[in-house]
């Protein structure tokens, strides 16, 4: 193999893969990325065994072939060397090392064989469409903070992506709790996404997948089955395992009859939280709404630190309630919402509270309180 | 365990998002408790009446055995409460039937007294759940009550210890929970020994775990096992 590439293309292509490559590997060969140079195109492929990452890229091919050199080593070298800088890979006789040379930097990395690299063989993938790289991203976005990170609760451990009939025609749907909160967000359904299995995508592809969202445009092509998902953005495609698993009935958790309605000014209301939680414990973090006639009351109560309050106008005609919140889940939500204002409805002290930017938004929080 | 107000710590409330429980044939656990009502559902349709009582304690497995039974005969399940939605012509319509939970409710008995002389007219078999024998069941019409003890009767008794172990085992499991075998050994001896125990403290442990953001282990069952003892 001799191919010859530019500096950033390849920086940018590695910059992709690599980061699905774990730090540390019992199987040697999970630390590297297989390169293969063919027909005026450079393939780079990087996996995890749970995600594979691979990008296509021209390159000016003097002899084919195929290899594998350690993943972060070689984006390491690649990144430190000069922009515009033209670098050159070629695999040595034997085919153990693979030389790079870019102006008067060598480098010799120990390369291991092709043939041996792993392949996440995707299977058939049933169902196919595209979807916008922004409503995608704003799917990903909106819902990920809620993905539990407690592991043995596997089934929780990942965005829900379905479809499901709205009221103006079916829509895909992402959805995420930790059973503390839940996070929805709706976009029309694509052509070729009705009737798709519902899945569970891993948090780890969902970090990778909005990483590279963050830089994408256009469309992104998107294939799965039940036990598979691959994505394609341009030049990169990454296939996933899904979680094997049931994603609970979340609709029924979703508060359908909360009448008590509050408004409040986002920004104002977030600062507030902010402020008045200063004083919680790191365990508790709660702070108290106490919900008057077009008045708020925000308080904390730490025996340890001390007291906080602080009152907010706000809209609000009901009966009053008092309701407790985790603050840092009411600002995780508020850093999701996009309007002036926010829309609470609410029940009474211990059952979800429906969270929007206004009624009938595309995106909805579920929350449910804390005991005070 | 009941504190004075405003000296409860703050606790995190979790989502109720518990999963449905599975019913299929593969997740019955057969041992010699239900063993003979088990292999009496899988009789049909060699069946020695139309008419069949399925009664066993709280979280016995009745329900289980009645969709294990509709999933082979295509019977639609009807809540005793509901029965009177509609008529017993056109609940025969369907090929066969299951009245769960007959005990718990208050229905016509007019209503099942016709429907049972309508089951054996159109030759489709009728599954009756409940957790006590028809005579416990305060009816009043003797005709029913005759008829109701006439049917075959396959009771499912108090479980023995690996039936309780493997039943725990299959809760957690079908709630998605990864739970080490020694919390199930440390919880066998502490708890009510019923199939109704095994399932308090498993639903009891997923929502503690599931608002505490834990996984399920031997000092979490322990502080809920003291907080159910307390109640």
């Amino acid at each position: 193999m001799k191919v010859t590439i530019e500096q950033a293309a390849l920086l940018k292509a590695l910059g992709h893969v690599h980061r699905v490559v774990e730090r540390r590997n019992t199987i040697p060969i999970l630390s590297n990325v297989l390169i293969r140079a063919e027909q005026q195109t450079l393939w780079l492929k990087a996996t995890d065994l749970d995600i594979e990452v691979t990008e296509v890229m021209t390159a000016d091919v003097g002899t084919a072939g195929t290899t594998s050199v350690p993943a972060h080593v070689l984006h390491d070298i690649v990144r430190k060397l000069p922009d515009g800088a033209q670098v050159s890979l070629e695999q040595s006789g034997d085919g153990g090392q693979l030389l790079l040379r870019s102006g008067r930097s060598r480098f010799t990395l120990q390369s291991l064989p092709a043939s041996d690299f792993p392949d996440l063989a995707a299977g058939t993938l049933s169902h196919l469409f595209s979807v916008s790289a922004q409503e995608l991203r704003r799917l990903v976005e909106k819902t990920q903070f809620a993905v539990s990170t407690e592991e043995t609760r596997y089934y929780l451990n990942g965005i829900y992506l379905h479809t499901v009939q709205g009221e103006a025609g079916a829509l895909l749907r992402a959805v995420a709790t930790d059973g503390h909160r839940l996070a929805q967000a709706d976009t029309p359904a694509p052509e070729g996404a009705a009737g798709m299995p519902g899945v569970i995508v891993p948090k780890k592809t969902v970090g990778e997948i909005q990483k590279l969202l963050a830089e994408a445009a256009g469309e992104v092509q998107v294939e799965l089955s039940t036990a598979k998902i691959r994505f394609s953005l341009g030049s990169v495609v990454l296939t996933s395992k899904l979680i094997d698993g049931t994603f609970p009935d979340y609709a029924r958790v979703i508060p359908t009859r909360n009448d008590k309605r509050l408004t409040v000014e986002l920004a104002e209301f977030a600062r507030s939280v902010d402020r008045v939680s200063t004083i919680s414990s790191e365990r508790g973090r709660a702070v108290k709404l106490a919900l008057g006639d077009g008045r708020l009351t925000l308080s904390v109560n730490n025996p340890d630190a001390g007291q906080a309050t602080e009152e907010l106008t706000v809209d609000y005609e009901d009966t009053p309630l008092e309701i407790g919140f985790n603050a840092r889940y009411l600002l995780d939500i508020t850093q999701q919402l996009e309007g002036d204002t926010a829309l609470f409805k609410l029940a009474e002290a211990g059952s979800p509270t429906l969270i929007q930017d206004r009624e009938g938004a595309a995106n909805l929080y579920v929350l449910m309180p804390m005991r005070v | 365990m009941s504190r004075k107000k405003g000296t409860q710590p703050p606790a995190q409330l979790p989502l109720d998002l518990e999963l449905a429980p599975r019913y299929g044939e593969e997740d019955f656990l057969v041992g010699p408790s239900n063993e003979r009502a088990y292999e009496f559902v899988g009789l049909w349709p060699d069946w020695p009446d139309r008419l069949v009582l399925v009664t066993g304690p709280e979280g016995s497995g009745k329900t289980h055995l009645a969709h294990i039974w509709a999933a082979r005969t295509g019977a639609a399940i009807v809540p005793a409460a509901r029965l009177g939605d509609k008529t017993p012509a056109a609940l025969v319509e369907a090929p066969a039937l299951v009245v769960e939970d007959c005990d718990r409710a208050r229905w016509d008995e007019a209503h099942l007294f016709h429907l049972i002389n309508l089951v054996r007219g159109h030759g489709t078999s009728l599954l009756l759940t409940a957790r006590a024998a028809p005579d416990q069941w305060g009816l009043s019409t003797p005709d029913l009550i005759s008829r109701l003890r006439l049917a075959p009767d396959t009771g499912i008794d108090a479980p023995d210890d690996a039936l309780l172990r493997a039943l725990m085992v299959k809760l957690f499991v079908d709630r998605q929970l990864i739970v080490d075998l020694s919390v199930v050994e440390f919880l066998l001896p502490r708890i009510e020994r019923s199939f109704a125990g095994v399932a308090r403290i498993v639903g009891a442990l997923d929502r503690e775990a599931l608002a505490l953001g834990r996984r399920v282990t031997r000092p979490v069952a322990a502080a809920v096992l003291e907080r159910m003892t307390a109640a």
